[in-house]
């Protein structure tokens, strides 16, 4: 365990006339990255309440290699932001506030089939409701910006395909290895989908860009999503 | 049980200044050295510091070498083995999946006597793991930096040890000048050091500390060596959420905090670093009070609002920190480092508005890309391809 709280405890009338100490109430954590507690074998029911079905799903593909941290923040919100690293998790979604549909940590370099199944899952749950898929995280140190955009781009073309379009604004915010070619990977499918985008590198500040998503999702939200959607014939 | 060290600390340290963290004279082991990840960040790591590493372990693979542009890198079986070959070191970096991050820095610990550092790259490892890690250097008097430590470098030395900060061309990111940077972040330790080149400002040593339950080298220990490093003046700290590392500091030199993640808060579990989660006492409401009274300013600085003091100021968003701490060096009559490099305005690379009728703000022209390596047939179809608003 990596807390323990036991609370209240009660004095109770013992053998003697002594007291004895009760736990009335126990509450404990456990370390999701140790699996010796698993040994335990504790019910699935026990956690199941802690994590939402996207949570979930999301979690099945938590492996080191590559992080897959999802906390549902706002689940009516309009701005789906796939971020990468812990500290971009926090500026980001501190910034994005409730607009913000989920924070999320997909650093820590994983390979195209996790990127792709990550996307495509949260697209599954989430991209319809969406003003702004909003792909963000500071300069790169060795996860490979192309095989991660490459992965998004793709999940997002097969939802189109499998699902319709969805009237939406992408904006971009990243830099690190193979930058250029992820880029042009993404811009390629956003082409061939229709959609509005920009993309800024490691030379603009993360913060200006969130607001840049946030001024998007503003306009999505007053009457610019209905300008998108004619625009990529979407009616309805 | 530990070793005495350096200060008054009631627990081992070693490191006396800042300058001794990334050394041209450090020797250095990589376990798992051909892993994927080291595979990719080794070389670079090897070259940019001129060839400080001396060998690496991968089991089975004896005989095979990682090649870099500084040389080929010998691989062994084991440490043991490495050394019986005849190669010292003093450094240890590990790159080994967090179930055998435990054994590998016992075994770096019980075979090499002359081992002084560890930097453990792995994230993700167990808090009980950790704890016999601490327990295991603490009684040899090794100081470990990490867990998920993405590495330490030096602009002045041109080192650059562990992880991959500044990624490809570290050279780009890491400029000498006289700021040190701590972050636990290891991907905003680059970006900090990127956005204060922006006001002029270079740095001398950068920490990666990682921001597990368990930070092995914290806060407390690179302020000490910082007010003992002569090269730094003042320092830039990234603190998240978690821990009480940040409270009662005794800085001597000025100090930029930035402490992000009041949204934590909210939750019950962590996510994104493991050790970024705590409760009323050590949230980020209460670390920005803690550089508050540091620093002796009572409010948040901002570009409208610029609170600062001599010893520094306190910030939620690291955009803010170039023009914080250029504020406070003029209060101490410190110059910046050389002339501003670049700015952290919006510059859309790519973009397409689709014939939409978008406000101003949304519609940002997009500006030729920056990157310095792009192949010529690359760039004429960037050129080619950048749409027209």
């Amino acid at each position: 365990m990596t807390t323990l709280e036991l609370n209240p405890i009660r004095m109770m009338p013992g053998k003697g006339g002594r007291l004895v100490p009760v736990a009335c109430d126990f509450k404990c954590g456990f370390d999701r990255d140790d699996p010796r507690w698993e040994r335990l074998k504790l019910p699935n029911h026990l956690f199941a309440a802690d994590y939402s079905d996207f949570e979930q799903e999301i979690n099945q593909l938590r492996t080191y290699q590559g992080q897959s941290d999802v906390y549902v923040i706002n689940d009516s919100g309009t701005v789906l932001a796939p971020t990468f690293g812990g500290g971009a998790n926090s500026a980001v979604t501190e910034a994005l506030g409730d607009r913000a549909i989920i924070s999320s940590d997909f650093g820590g370099n994983p390979p195209y089939e996790k990127m792709h199944d990550v996307a495509r899952i949260s697209f599954k749950h989430w991209l319809k409701q969406s003003n702004v898929l909003f792909v963000i995280g500071g300069k790169s140190n060795n996860t490979d910006i192309e095989t991660t955009f490459r992965a998004m781009a793709d999940a997002l073309r097969d939802y189109f395909n499998q699902q319709g379009p969805v009237p939406l604004y992408v904006v971009i915010g990243r830099g690190g290895p193979n930058l250029i070619r992820g880029m042009g990977a993404f811009k390629d499918t956003l082409d061939a989908l229709g959609v509005p985008y920009r993309m800024f590198g490691f030379d603009s500040a993360m913060s200006e860009v969130v607001n840049y998503a946030l001024a998007t999702d503003e306009w999505m939200r007053n009457g610019g999503r209905e300008q998108v959607a004619e625009k990529m014939g979407i009616s309805g | 049980m530990y070793q005495q060290g350096v200060g008054d600390f009631k627990y081992f340290v070693g490191t006396h200044t800042l300058e001794q963290i990334a050394t041209r004279e450090d020797r250095v082991c990589v376990l798992n050295i051909l892993g994927g990840e080291s595979r990719s960040v080794t070389p670079t790591s090897h070259a940019f510091s001129g060839g400080n590493i001396v060998f690496g372990t991968s089991p089975g693979r004896q005989g095979q070498v990682l090649k870099t542009a500084a040389g080929e890198v010998p691989v062994y079986n084991n440490v043991r083995e490495g050394l019986l070959a005849g190669h010292e070191f003093n450094t240890g970096v590990v790159y080994l999946p967090p179930s055998g991050v435990r054994d590998g820095v016992a075994e770096l610990i019980r075979v090499n006597p002359k081992l002084k550092k560890i930097v453990i790259v792995t994230e993700k490892v167990a808090v009980h793991d950790a704890r016999e890690i601490r327990a295991m250097a603490q009684q040899a008097g090794v100081d470990i930096f990490g867990a998920n430590c993405l590495g330490v470098a030096d602009a002045w030395n041109r080192v650059r040890i562990g992880g991959a900060l500044g990624g490809d061309a570290p050279e780009e990111s890491l400029l000498k000048g006289s700021i040190a940077v701590y972050s636990n972040s290891g991907n905003f330790t680059t970006t900090i050091a990127q956005y204060l080149a922006t006001e002029g400002w270079g740095t001398t040593t950068s920490v990666s500390s990682g921001k597990d339950v368990y930070i092995h080298f914290a806060l407390p220990e690179f302020v000490y060596a910082l007010s003992n490093d002569r090269r730094s003046k003042a320092a830039v700290v990234y603190v998240e959420h978690g821990g009480y590392y940040e409270q009662e500091l005794p800085f001597t030199k000025p100090v930029v905090a930035c402490v992000v993640g009041r949204w934590k808060g909210k939750l019950t579990r962590a996510v994104g670093h493991a050790g970024a989660l705590g409760g009323k006492g050590d949230d980020a409401a209460a670390k920005e009070q803690w550089f508050q009274d540091t620093c002796g300013v009572d409010e948040i600085f901002t570009p409208e609002n610029p609170v600062v003091s001599a010893k520094g100021a306190v910030v939620t968003n690291i955009a803010h920190i170039p023009l914080a701490l250029t504020k406070v060096m003029e209060l101490n009559n410190q110059k910046t480092d050389f002339a501003p490099k670049g700015d952290l305005s919006l510059k859309p690379w790519f973009g397409d508005s689709r014939g939409l009728e978008l406000p101003e703000e949304l519609a940002l022209p997009v500006e030729e890309a920056t990157t310095s390596k792009l192949p010529l047939w690359l760039s004429r179809w960037v050129v080619a391809s950048l749409a027209v608003l």
